[in-house]
């Protein structure tokens, strides 16, 4: 059934003024911290001493140690885009095959790394990986190898740790798209005569290549701007080009060389973002259904790629190998989510378990267990103001994040207008866009205003971080969100205010709890934004993480990381009991109601019709 | 009978809805045009009609959920057309119910009382009374997804008519429910009605809940009314091909005109030699048409048994009990009969058989 779209040109001049009040404050924050620096950042590079040029970056096209750097990045997002899919695809599918319920469990060990900071991960694959780190360790015993492999402060570090941080990410744009697949496809493809496993190549594969595709694009970009990782497990000349923005702009003061940079960087994010938009506007467009692949031919069958005689010949063999996969798949597909789940969660036991270590530097398994590293951490003045700096910018700039981006999502989601797709594309890009670039475009925007290394400051780059979580979980909740109950509610004589109180955000807390805890998250974890603007009296915890990390490796940070730790697993804990608690209300509601007695005191106070 | 009964009638002075000359466009396509029809108060209308007929468009417009492109909606002679949804006091049950998931039953039922400011003693007892009408005095603590499909119907119903609106519009609401479901709830619903004496609008696609619960019936089609009458009415005397094929089953063949004089119009199937005469009253077709389609329903075909090849022959034949249905081969055409089962106990496939028309049963209709 068709919804209130507006058709008469008199509701349409009611509602534009609306809409602009929805986009207008996400728009405001957008360009004053992110577009116009980020404008800035690309007009800077075109600049050296003052004079209008392209030296800067005809310069770096023609440094041959800028195209080393260019091309590790590229092989190092590629092939970490590789493995996470190769890992990914097959946990993704076992999960899209459980029922909702169990997956949600196991979809949780997925998030929480996901939600673990980076730094923290990093951390963890440095006393895994070490010379002797449980690794190596493992490796020695078992007889595998006669010395220590070098695994880490190199590319096979830095490789394993951005993997296992890009993992859940890809895990979680290919489950979605996979869990929507018809199974009784399957069970057709099956009766028609094909086995499990053909079943699967035939079928459940092509169709799944969507997900596929979204899900390589969402990693591979985002691991182009990869900082932490690299610089804390790759090796010393293993240069990333995040890596090198940060050095020149840090270190080196040089500011036209980093913008040059920095614009290059972006200009190949921006057209790889535009290129595949498609894929990243899944979640508003209108049409799902799939570009029209131009006039068919012929008589409908696809041209076999390999000649009859061959393709008979060969027939059997492909029969008798996906019978053999049939057979191997059950075990094959626990095997790899096992692995997988392992991957994911051991760093994070590993963090734990070192945070009662009592040695006083970096051993694993400690030696004796006690909590001096706690009292260490809490007596400690330096990390408490941290910890609480990052905790109120953070906090505060996901209120605000929320209260910016909501408000746009809805009209993203419900309106109609001009430039719906590119004002999304906009809201999501801080998602894809290098970090390390946001941090040069704050740092650019904060200097002439002086709020660099103060928390305004960092309330708005974390704000402005939180708003593509914020925009893509209000888009998703509003799209599930069944709109007859809010066309109900109004036929039942219900102000659109009330609606909006009485059934819409009720229906939306989960989503609005989401939104907020992933915009705190975006923010709290943040590295590469502090690099630039933190300041001696702004000192956010993962810049003194990063700190000690680079000073001496000892389990202070493993404090820090169980600490975050059980906030995370507090957070989903209370979650848990909130909704438990709300059903047991809901049991008494009716008595209440029947006696009476008020079920929420002065919450009734409707319109008359 | 009346024949002119596919003209929009016009309203009589005692409709308590009326729609006047209600257009819905959208963009280019037009959705519903030029549809008026009144419905009396305490009335049970149907709008029957295949998808896209636009008689959802037309509920959703008297809901106030759709602007009418052109054209007057008003209750008891007040315009709705410019009162939002929330103001026009009008209840709803929608197709797949709409029940707030996130509160109880006895809260869903209280929600239109609470918009109403009324008092918490009155909402109480007024939730209990509506819970008691669609005999669900025990559920109003649990949660919508805790009730079956036909419960969740029946709070629906609840929600809809604890406000005692003038009118409650129905969208398809037994729609989701099975076929043994779906006919209790029509003798509940006939039963509910009765009772609270609401006039209520029924949008639905399935033309035998229309015949069987409603009192008038307006059957759309392409966004136009084709025919508004009585179910006897619509059945009777269809006012068109569509109709008559819609509502029921119909023979349709295609006829020339030959002659007519004073009381009948005589016509000649094509491709055969059978000439029918049909009675004036049962002529739906201008004058100056010349190709027709005969009407008449499988029930209104008689056979007998033929020595001539020229006659019907019997493809094949299916046994209902009391009715056998026959399905036939004239000339071109198929000819779908049913007689009772006693007077068709020799027949067999292959067999010629003489067709014969009932004169006061066929119609004649325009040829689309």
């Amino acid at each position: 059934m068709e919804t209130a779209a507006p058709s008469n040109p008199r509701r349409i001049r009611a509602i534009a003024p609306v809409i602009v009040w929805m986009v207008l404050p996400a728009l405001v924050i957008f360009g004053a911290v992110y577009l116009v620096p980020l404008a800035k950042l690309v007009a800077a590079s075109f600049f050296r001493d003052g004079a209008l040029t392209l030296s800067n970056h005809l310069d770096l096209i023609g440094s041959a140690s800028f195209r080393d750097i260019v091309l590790r990045t590229f092989k190092m997002a590629v092939v970490v885009t590789f493995f996470t899919l190769l890992l990914g695809y097959p946990a993704a599918y076992f999960l899209s095959r459980l029922a909702p319920r169990r997956a949600a469990l196991l979809l949780l060990l997925v998030t929480v790394p996901y939600l673990t900071s980076i730094l923290i991960r990093s951390y963890a694959w440095i006393v895994l990986l070490g010379p002797t780190g449980l690794i190596n360790r493992s490796l020695l015993w078992v007889g595998i190898v006669d010395e220590p492999v070098r695994l880490m402060f190199n590319m096979t570090g830095a490789y394993i740790g951005m993997v296992q941080i890009q993992l859940p990410l890809m895990i979680f744009a290919l489950y979605a798209p996979m869990q929507r697949i018809d199974r009784t496809l399957l069970n057709a493809a099956q009766s028609l005569g094909g086995n499990r496993a053909s079943a699967f190549f035939q079928v459940f594969l092509p169709l799944s290549l969507p997900g596929v595709l979204g899900g390589s694009t969402l990693v591979f970009l985002s691991s182009l701007g990869f900082y932490v990782t690299p610089a804390l497990l790759g090796g010393t000349g293993d240069y990333m080009i995040a890596q090198a923005i940060q050095v020149r702009v840090s270190n080196l003061a040089d500011y036209d060389a980093a913008s040059a940079q920095g614009t290059l960087l972006l200009l190949v994010v921006v057209l790889a973002f535009v290129l595949l938009r498609r894929r990243l506007t899944d979640g508003i467009s209108e049409s799902a259904a799939p570009a029209a692949t131009g006039q068919r031919v012929g008589n409908g069958l696809r041209t076999e790629r390999m000649p009859e005689a061959v393709a008979q010949r060969l027939h059997p063999f492909f029969r008798a190998l996906s019978e053999v996969l049939t057979w191997l798949r059950l075990p094959a597909l626990y095997l790899a989510m096992a692995f997988c789940l392992l991957y994911l969660v051991a760093p994070m036991v590993v963090v734990v378990v070192l945070a009662f270590s009592d040695a006083a530097y970096l051993t694993f398994p400690p030696p004796d267990y006690s909590l001096r590293w706690f009292r260490a951490f809490f007596s400690d003045q330096r990390w408490l103001s941290a910890l609480w700096f990052s905790t109120l910018c953070a906090g505060l700039a996901a209120v605000l994040s929320t209260l910016i981006a909501a408000p746009a999502a809805f009209a993203l989601v419900r309106r109609r207008f001009p430039g719906r797709l590119t004002l999304y594309l906009l809201l999501i890009s801080p998602l894809v866009v290098p970090r390390i670039i946001i941090g040069v475009a704050v740092l650019f925007a904060f200097v002439p205003l002086g709020i660099s290394g103060t928390p305004i400051g960092f309330i708005l780059a974390y704000a402005l971080v939180g708003v593509p979580f914020v925009v893509v979980l209000f888009v998703t909740g509003l799209r599930r969100f069944d709109r007859d109950l809010e066309m109900a509610a109004a036929g039942l004589g219900a102000t659109p205010a009330r609606v909006l109180s009485t059934v819409t955000l009720p229906l939306l807390v989960p989503t609005i709890v989401s939104a907020l805890l992933f915009a705190f998250i975006a923010g709290f974890d943040d590295v590469e934004l502090g690099l630039f603007i933190s300041g001696p009296n702004a000192t956010p915890l993962p810049i003194r993480m990063l700190e000690n990390i680079r000073l001496e490796i000892s389990p202070q940070i493993a404090v820090v990381g169980t600490l975050l730790f059980a906030a995370l697993i507090g957070v989903f804990g209370l979650h848990l009991g909130v909704s438990r608690l709300r059903g047991l209300r809901r049991r008494f509601a009716k008595k209440m109601i029947l006696s009476g007695t008020p079920p929420r005191p002065g919450a009734e106070r409707g319109a008359k019709p | 009978m009346t024949l002119d009964t596919h003209q929009p009638t016009p309203a009589p002075a005692e409709d308590y809805l009326k729609v006047t000359g209600f257009s819905k466009f959208y963009g280019e396509t037009c959705a519903v045009r030029d549809v008026s029809l009144g419905v009396r108060e305490g009335e049970l209308l149907a709008l029957l009609g295949p998808s896209g007929s636009g008689k959802s468009t037309l509920l959703m417009a008297i809901a106030g959920f759709e602007a009418p492109s052109s054209g007057d909606i008003t209750i008891a002679g007040r315009s709705l057309v410019e009162l939002p949804p929330h103001r026009r006091g009008i209840g709803m049950v929608f197709q797949r119910y709409a029940l707030f998931p996130h509160m109880t039953v006895a809260e869903n039922i209280a929600y239109p009382l609470r918009r109403r400011n009324m008092a918490r003693r009155e909402i109480a007892q007024r939730v209990q009374e509506a819970l008691e009408l669609v005999r669900l005095d025990a559920f109003g603590a649990r949660l919508p997804t805790q009730l079956s499909g036909g419960q969740q119907q029946r709070v629906a119903l609840a929600r809809a008519l604890v406000f005692q609106p003038g009118l409650l519009l129905l969208d398809e609401p037994l729609g989701a429910l099975d076929r043994k479901l779906r006919q209790e709830m029509q003798t509940e619903l006939k039963q509910i009605h009765q009772r609270v004496g609401t006039t209520m609008i029924l949008v639905t696609h399935d033309q035998e809940e229309a015949l069987s619960l409603a009192d008038r019936i307006a059957v759309l089609d392409g966004g136009r009314i084709q025919q508004f009458g009585t179910p006897a009415e619509l059945y009777d005397s269809p006012a068109n091909a569509f109709v008559a094929d819609f509502i029921g089953e119909s023979n349709l063949i295609p006829a020339k005109r030959m002659g007519a004089d004073g009381t009948s119009v005589s016509v000649k199937l094509n491709g055969t030699d059978i000439v029918v005469s049909v009675p004036q009253a049962n002529i739906c077709a201008a004058p100056s048409d010349d190709s027709l389609l005969l009407g008449a329903r499988p029930e209104d075909i008689a056979l007998s048994p033929s020595a001539s090849e020229t006659g019907a022959v019997v493809v094949q034949t299916n046994y209902l009990g009391a009715m056998l249905n026959v399905l036939l081969e004239l000339g071109p055409y198929q000819i779908r009969a049913r007689i009772p089962a006693r007077l068709g106990t020799g027949l067999t496939a292959g067999q010629s058989v003489e067709i014969g028309f009932t004169p006061e049963a066929s119609r004649l209709y325009t040829a689309t």
